[in-house]
């Protein structure tokens, strides 16, 4: 103890002294080119993309804790520190230092550590309290800290120390993440088996989509299924909506919402003897002597026979409400997920042309069809996500989708049986609208 | 990446959104109605034959013993008188026994003369006519035509049906060599005066229970023959022009002046240089109706266009309408 004289007079003089930041210094610690060294990761490299990172570790930190029920306790980089005894509310211990400065949730005095601040977060006040580091199992001794308090202690230090699984990782970030740091650190104190993520999202998309059309024979001929085939080609179409998205677990998110598609077909088809009407002006010289000319200028239609190729654009319209349920993870700012449901068709509308019974075409609109259900039932979907982290609240997805419709969209007076299975991509945002 | 993204989803759903509709009009090669080329040369018409043999007036027809003659009166307002030994076979010896048939074609009215295509024209000079007849006699059974004996002559008596006209001369058609045949429309037809220039007798009496007046042809000759005049001649004459719209050219349309107060057809030429129709001597002030015949494959389409008085060397259009045969001969009816 005579040894530490000196370090108690500097304490005592120093411990409530804070030195002001000199302009600029906070990027001069946080260059953008500071390359991580071993396990160190410079956020501010990622810039926002990376607090995602931040937020994933977070949350697999948190679901750790959730599914061990342990305490945490951050070490200086590089060492293991000893995990405490079972804890309820109060578990999150941080380490805030630019070397090895340690807090900790445990009580327990960790000899290597002794002289180390310990911070506890409480998920109910939403208070971080700092023990004092040699009074750290002496609750008299410890004092709250509010947000704009710690922050300039977050501030000094730009390094988080967090051991998992007695591995140890130390991660520097910049002033600016401080609050969604302490955000994920508030999503990490949960009780086991609560959700770990109570938020909702709205996630309005559109894509392209292109149908996969499977007709097969009711009553129809073999010469009109023929040339019904060799007239239709599919196009591609769109679909957009919005979903609204509930995470279930940290895993699993369930979505309902409204989509609406359009599938775009190619009709083509050719009738006999058009005649095709042309307004020309047509002006005649007549001679009716030498000299003496009688210049005509006629307006009048001209007529001309022929074939007619005529394209038109079918269109398969509907409105669904979608009921999916989708598992994801991935690792830092770049994320997947799996989606599988169900698409309750609302409304289904066709617009187009197709053959008669004679082959010949026509036109088909909502009041005159009778080729085409107005609900078509149910549909399969399945989709495979990747989403990457655009800020804290928005992400950017893109979800390749397949969607099998169970039956067949035609009615049972057509004489050909149609069933049109829809492949697409849906390109979204997914948006945070309630913590 | 995120420029690209935008800009391939923004083009995927523009391309999605767009309305496709499309026509594409091909033309057929070698239809009448795709030639709105007119020809120099003189214009094949026998492409009219369906629409001559529509427009064929009823002819009359009627057997008789050819060694005795015969008097035959049809049901309607003529009349023919065969002398007894008047008919000469095609060897120049006189039919004195046997089967013979006459048949007979009596125009009457304007549109009678258009539905044979038949004008009232000598040369360029325009005749007024109250009526043409055709006539022919033929062995019943063989068709061998017969010939009316130098010596001899038959009677047609036929109808007025307006004001009796005391001035009308003996004209015969005369056509074109060889004969058309069948429905053929004989473009070398025109009218000639006979040697006979004394003027027809006319008669007034009762025929069929009705009192009617009438003119009498006396001739030996057969087949065409009119009971015309020439139209006074006018202080102005004029040329007069009709156009009509590309599809119709010279291959496939027919156009004639009539006049309206007097019983007078006449054939307007085609002129390929100008794509235009034309006559000449027409007198200026006159009212007349431009009457189009055509027939492009198998469709038929008539025009009319009326024309109070005359215009000096001026140019009318015409408009011709798809029609029926029935539609053209009402139409023809009415002239």
């Amino acid at each position: 103890m005579e040894n530490n004289h000196f370090d108690h007079f500097i304490r005592e003089k120093m411990q409530d002294h804070e030195s002001s930041m000199p302009a600029g210094l906070w990027d001069k610690v946080n260059p953008a080119t500071n390359a991580p060294t071993g396990k160190v990761i410079k956020l501010h490299t990622l810039k926002n993309w990376g607090l995602s990172a931040i937020l994933l570790m977070a949350g697999l930190g948190s679901s750790f804790v959730v599914a061990d029920s342990k305490r945490y306790t951050i070490g200086e980089d590089g060492n293991i520190v000893v995990t405490g005894s079972n804890s309820t509310n109060v578990t999150q211990a941080v380490l805030v230092t630019e070397t090895n400065t340690i807090i900790t949730n445990t009580s327990n005095k960790v000899a290597s550590l002794v002289k180390l601040p310990i911070v506890q977060l409480n998920e109910t006040s939403k208070q971080l309290t700092i023990s004092d580091k040699e009074n750290s199992s002496n609750s008299n001794s410890n004092y709250n800290v509010f947000e704009n308090e710690t922050f300039t202690k977050f501030k000094a230090a730009n390094t988080i120390s967090f051991v998992r699984n007695n591995n140890l990782s130390n991660y520097k970030f910049s002033s600016k993440d401080y609050n969604k740091y302490l955000n994920d650190l508030k999503l990490s104190i949960l009780c086991p088996g609560s959700n770990p993520n109570s938020d909702w999202h709205i996630e309005p998309f559109a894509g392209p989509i292109y149908g996969s059309k499977k007709v097969t024979n009711n009553t129809a001929t073999t010469t009109y299924l023929q040339q019904k085939d060799s007239s239709e080609s599919m196009r591609i179409g769109y679909a957009a909506g919005v979903n609204l998205a509930k995470p279930i677990s940290e895993h699993f998110v369930l979505k309902t919402g409204v989509w609406v598609s359009q599938m775009n077909e190619r009709f083509s088809y050719k009738t006999e003897n058009e005649i095709k009407t042309t307004t020309v002006v047509t002006v005649r010289n007549i001679i009716r002597a030498p000299g003496d000319t009688l210049k005509i200028s006629d307006t009048s239609s001209v007529q001309q026979i022929g074939y007619k190729n005529t394209v038109v654009g079918n269109r398969y319209k509907t409105l669904d409400i979608p009921v999916i349920i989708g598992y994801e993870f991935g690792k830092g700012s770049l994320k997947f997920g799996i989606n599988a449901g169900v698409i309750f068709n609302m409304k289904h509308g066709f617009e187009g042309a197709v053959y008669d019974s004679s082959l010949t075409a026509i036109n088909i609109n909502k009041e005159t069809n009778n080729v085409y259900k107005t609900n078509i039932g149910l549909g399969l979907y399945a989709g495979f996500r990747i989403a990457k982290d655009i800020n804290d609240k928005t992400q950017l997805f893109i979800e390749p989708h397949f969607r099998y419709n169970l039956s067949n969209m035609t009615t049972p007076n057509t004489s050909f049986n149609q069933k049109i299975n829809v492949t697409g991509v849906n390109v979204g945002l997914r948006i945070k609208i309630k913590d | 990446m995120k420029k690209i993204i935008s800009i391939a989803l923004s083009s995927l759903l523009l391309m999605a959104c767009n309305k496709e509709f499309s026509e594409q009009f091909n033309t057929y090669n070698n239809n009448e109605l795709n030639d709105t080329v007119w020809t120099a040369g003189k214009p094949n018409l026998d492409k009219f034959a369906d629409l001559a043999k529509g427009l064929t007036p009823l002819i009359f027809g009627e057997s008789f013993d050819a060694g005795k003659g015969d008097t035959i009166n049809f049901n309607e307002p003529i009349s023919i008188e065969i002398p007894k030994g008047s008919l000469v076979n095609n060897a120049g010896r006189t039919q004195d026994t046997g089967k013979a048939r006459v048949e007979l074609l009596w125009l009457r009215k304007k549109g009678d003369f258009i539905k044979c295509f038949k004008a009232t024209t000598s040369g360029e000079s325009i005749l007024e006519s109250a009526g043409e007849v055709f006539v022919r006699m033929y062995h019943y059974y063989s068709g061998q035509e017969y010939a009316i004996h130098n010596s001899s002559a038959i009677t047609i008596k036929f109808r007025e049906n307006y004001t009796l006209k005391n001035n009308l001369q003996l004209f015969q058609g005369k056509e074109s060599n060889p004969l058309a045949a069948g429905n053929r429309i004989d473009t070398a037809h025109t009218w000639n005066r006979c040697s006979d220039t004394s003027y027809l007798p006319t008669w007034q009496g009762i025929l069929n229970g009705a009192n009617m007046y009438g003119y009498t042809i006396r001739t030996n000759q057969l087949r065409w023959l009119g009971a015309s005049r020439f139209i006074e001649k006018a202080a102005s004459t004029t040329n007069l022009y009709s156009v009509l719209p590309q599809n119709f050219t010279n291959k496939n349309t027919l156009v004639f002046l009539v006049f309206k107060n007097i019983q007078s057809v006449v054939a307007m030429t085609p002129d390929a240089a100008s794509k235009c129709f034309w006559t000449k001597n027409i007198p200026v002030g006159t009212a007349v109706k431009l009457v189009s015949l055509s027939q492009i494959g198998t469709s038929f389409y008539y025009g009319e266009k009326e024309i109070s008085s005359v215009a000096k060397g001026a140019a009318y259009k015409i408009e011709p309408a798809k029609k029926t045969i029935a539609e053209i001969i009402t139409a023809l009816n009415n002239l």
